[in-house]
């Protein structure tokens, strides 16, 4: 049988299934008689006590174990024994009602549940977890039952199957004899999630119906890189599993050779590598790829699935999160590019669309998506190193459209009085005129990217996406690295950074050539990383752009690749390990 | 005595930051309250301070009242401008 759901600790292991259960007890509720209450709120004050004496022993053994960034949540917790909303509260519904502890509780916790229910923010609404975490412990000690010894000291080494496990089950868990954890319930943030990424055991959560489909004691197989979970594997499955779990240790082992490393010729160029990503998830992918920030975030994701304009406020939400995957490195968000046969599906159509009503073209149509967007990047930015990228600019006229609209928004925001930083803004460069006007458009910007995939479409005239011209799509022809060059000469002059996304930067020989014609900083997809890392670390920035200069000479892309491989050899050759 | 000040640290005011608060405000013998828009809350209350879910870039008006109200408020507004020590 094979559950999936979503991998949050990477790796892969096999064991026997343990099942936690957690017993629900049904809270009665008595009315005491009045000489009974102090005694009620004095064991109601025992237990708090003795919860608070359980988690200080839980939060000094997990900085002892895990290290003390993982501790703070159990300051959180204390806290929250002692906070007035639940402990002054309880005592007053004991007192005023004559209920008992047990049923006090209860009230108390439903009502802040409640509270918790209506936060807009998915981080705040879920401190309930946090919450039940600590009211379900003191329940425990109210009725004398204390920690669940089984969970802190296992009868040997299991695949955790549990409906959910709250942060102190997590913490008090005898993690040296759990291959795996398992849970129905969970998102990426739990806590769970976070622990057993920081003790290494693969952990796959949101499988839903685990708890009830995996029977105890069978043999467990759990992949957490790709959210896995496979009871009672077959010998050939099982085979392909271990081979799997062996090609992950490999390639972690390879990625963490080379992600620390910084990108620096052997001549002491330094380049900047970057990550082209579509999704926030992709954001953590780039991260351990050794992505120096994100060169191009495609902001069209926020369209979803029914292709509208997003409000303000969940763009911000993205945006912050982006900044907050990849701190300290900025995050470059490329703003709307769509056409109208984008938005509303079924909608208007044109005979060539690439050449269409797209981008800051379909201002006029949507001036509020515009504007919303650029509050929300410049929102955004209060919060960390945020680059804003026009795309589609065709000259001049184009870019003082844009940097217009910028100003309107910082204009609106500061008028409202609502915080917002200060943001670099560069030009998409991918239309040819771009790039032949790109020394008027470099005073005004802070930055050129290069997206090499139309520009080389554009100048050539030639769909990649068509299989029967793809032949003429050729990134290394001579017209390519002319114009190229052109803007690496106009950006150099006016002090403005040029960077390239596109395939030419993830592919090694064009990237190399790139470098040789003065790119420093290329953006790619996060699997590209580390090969295009290993390949500039062998070359020496002075023969590339003696190189480059060559190849400007030559006439047909054909020629500048077969020179390219020859005097690159040397550093092709070992990159056949990536 | 009030003042208000501004949530600058990335994360806002969650679990830890908000312990960091209740922690300091309780060294207080001052009434400490925290306001956002119109719901206040006790300052020595961490739920209260989760339940205003105040993420980055939210004003907040401090208030304390009692006999070491301003050294509270001192406190207290430069733990939320060092960003809780966190980010800088």
């Amino acid at each position: 049988m094979q559950l999936t759901g979503i991998g949050v600790s990477p790796g892969i292991a096999v064991g026997p299934a343990l099942i936690v259960e957690r017993e629900e007890v049904p809270v009665v509720r008595l009315r005491l008689a009045p000489d009974a209450v102090e005694a009620e709120t004095d064991r109601f004050l025992r237990a708090v006590a003795a919860s608070s004496v359980q988690l200080h022993g839980i939060k000094e053994r997990l900085a002892r174990d895990a290290g003390s960034p993982h501790g703070y949540i159990f300051d959180a917790h204390l806290l929250m024994l002692e906070d007035p909303l639940f402990k002054d509260h309880a005592l007053g519904v004991i007192r005023d009602e004559h209920v008992n502890a047990e049923w006090a509780l209860r009230k108390v916790a439903e009502e802040l549940h409640d509270r918790f229910a209506r936060l807009a923010d998915d981080y705040f609404r879920e401190r309930s977890t946090d919450l039940d975490d600590v009211l379900g412990r003191v329940l425990l000690n109210l009725r004398g039952a204390g920690d669940a010894p089984s969970l802190r000291r296992l009868p040997g080494s299991f695949v955790l199957v549990a409906a959910g496990l709250a942060p102190s089950e997590t913490a008090e868990l005898d993690w040296e004899r759990v291959l795996a954890v398992v849970t129905d319930e969970g998102s990426a943030t739990y806590h769970t999630s976070i622990l057993a990424r920081s003790f290494g055991v693969p952990a796959v959560v949101g499988l839903r119906e685990a708890t009830r489909r995996i029977a105890p004691g069978s043999l467990v197989v759990v992949d957490g890189t790709r959210g896995q979970v496979v009871t009672e594997p077959s010998a050939p499955m099982l085979a392909s599993f271990r081979a799997a779990q062996e090609r992950d240790r490999a390639e972690e082992e390879r990625l963490q050779s080379i992600q620390s490393l910084a990108a620096v010729t052997r001549d002491d160029e330094r380049i900047v590598l970057r990550a082209n990503v579509e999704f926030p998830d992709d954001a953590e992918t780039a991260r351990l790829h050794g992505a120096e920030g994100i060169g191009l975030f495609r902001s069209e994701y926020l369209l979803g699935r029914a292709r509208e304009w997003p409000t303000e406020e969940r763009q911000l939400e993205v945006y912050v999160q982006l900044l907050r995957s990849l701190t300290p490195h900025p995050v470059t968000v490329r703003t709307w590019d769509v056409g109208l046969e984008d938005l509303a599906p079924g909608g208007p159509t044109c005979a060539n669309p690439a050449l269409g009503e797209r981008a800051l073209r379909l201002l006029p149509r949507a001036p509020d998506a515009f504007a919303r967007q650029l509050r929300a990047l410049l929102r955004a930015a209060a919060q960390g190193p945020l680059r804003i990228l026009f795309p589609f600019i065709t000259g001049p006229s184009d870019l003082r459209t844009a940097l217009d609209l910028l100003a309107d928004a910082r204009d609106s925001l500061e008028a409202q009085g609502i915080e917002h930083g200060r943001v670099e803004v560069g030009v998409n460069v991918e239309v040819p005129s771009a790039a032949l006007t790109a020394d008027l458009l470099a005073p005004d910007v802070d930055f050129f990217s290069v997206g090499t995939n139309d520009l080389v479409q554009y100048v050539l005239a030639a769909d990649r996406g068509d299989p029967r011209v793809r032949a003429h799509y050729q990134p290394l022809h001579p017209a390519v690295l002319r114009l190229l060059r052109q803007v690496v000469i106009a950006g150099r002059r006016a002090g403005v950074t040029v960077s390239v996304c596109g395939e030419m930067a993830a592919d090694v020989l064009p990237a190399l050539v790139l470098i040789g014609l003065g790119v420093r900083e290329l953006s790619m997809n996060p699997a590209a990383i580390p090969r295009v890392k290993a390949a500039v670390r062998a070359a020496r920035a002075s023969e590339l752009q003696e190189l480059a200069e060559a190849c400007l000479d030559l006439p047909t892309a054909q020629e500048i690749e077969s020179l390219l491989r020859r005097a690159l050899a040397d550093v092709l050759a070992p990159l056949a390990a990536f | 005595m009030s003042r208000e000040v501004v949530i600058r640290n990335r994360l806002g005011m969650h679990a830890r930051a908000a312990a960091r608060f209740v922690h300091t405000a309780s060294q207080f013998r001052s009434r400490v309250t925290v306001r956002r828009l119109d719901r206040v809350m006790d300052g020595k209350s961490i739920l209260g301070i989760l339940l205003l879910a105040a993420g980055p870039g939210t004003r907040l008006t401090l208030g304390a009242e009692g006999d070491d109200e301003l050294a509270a408020i001192e406190a207290l507004s430069a733990l939320v401008a060092s960003g809780f020590g966190e980010d800088s």
